[in-house]
């Protein structure tokens, strides 16, 4: 089940996958810089977020440990251990957009919205692609399309945090 | 609890949480989480905030309790 080739391909992933991401950030910060800046109530809530974000991993990792004990996951373990990721991320970018502290003070919303819709769009389509080639389910498992279909989900979730946020400032400061 | 002096110094001022959030150089959410308490600001950004509203850190920041 393990070779090197498919190895080759998720290190492959990643590595477009960090690319990509320093392009994004060069791409969403005004001054083109690698730094996103933060003002000091932002810097607190980001600590706290990462917080909360490695006990959610943790808590995920832990429970998939437990279940692979008594039960046969429906994913291959690096589908599973990608999602542990996917949670952190997820419960990191939510409580920072839920308290004001996701979007830097150099950063184009405007851009980084449609970044991040461009993403989740991709990754869902690529994953669709792949449920209807049979890639995303082989002998019962998840396979690595899954991966893609968990960072779709992953910005789209992240997306309708940020839209019901809004949804909310706008109620407070009418 | 919430901080309604800097809320009506601020308005006082003409100023929109934006406005005063891009002249202390900080974001407006911080802005609006001062003012509905939520959040203690630095006595770095307290003093910042006075300066921009022309007020001392008594009339905007000390509480009679």
């Amino acid at each position: 089940m393990y070779n090197g080739a498919r190895m080759m391909g998720v290190m492959v992933g990643i590595a477009v996958g960090l690319i990509i991401a320093v392009i994004i950030i060069r791409f969403v910060n005004r001054n083109k810089g690698m730094t996103t800046e933060y003002d000091e109530m932002q810097k607190l809530i980001r600590g706290e977020g990462y917080k909360y974000a490695f006990y959610a991993m943790l808590i995920f990792e832990a429970l998939m440990c437990v279940l692979t004990l008594g039960i046969e996951l429906p994913a291959e373990p690096y589908v599973v251990h990608f999602m542990a990721i996917f949670v952190g991320v997820t419960f990191q970018a939510s409580y920072c957009i839920w308290k004001g502290a996701y979007v830097g003070m150099n950063t184009n919303l405007r851009r980084y919205i449609i970044l991040m819709a461009i993403i989740s769009v991709f990754n869902l389509l690529t994953a669709f692609m792949a449920w209807r080639s049979g890639d995303l389910i082989v002998d019962g498992k998840f396979q690595a399309p899954a991966v893609n279909l968990l960072c779709g989900l992953m910005f789209a979730v992240i997306g309708l945090v940020g839209f019901a946020k809004k949804l909310t400032d706008r109620e407070e400061e009418a | 609890m919430k901080n309604l002096k800097l809320k009506a110094a601020r308005a006082g001022m003409d100023m929109s949480q934006a406005d005063l959030a891009e002249a202390v150089g900080v974001s407006r959410q911080t802005i609006s989480a001062i003012e509905k308490g939520d959040y203690n600001p630095t006595i770095n950004l307290c003093i910042k905030i006075c300066k921009v509203l022309g007020k001392t850190l008594d009339e905007l920041f000390w509480t009679e309790e």
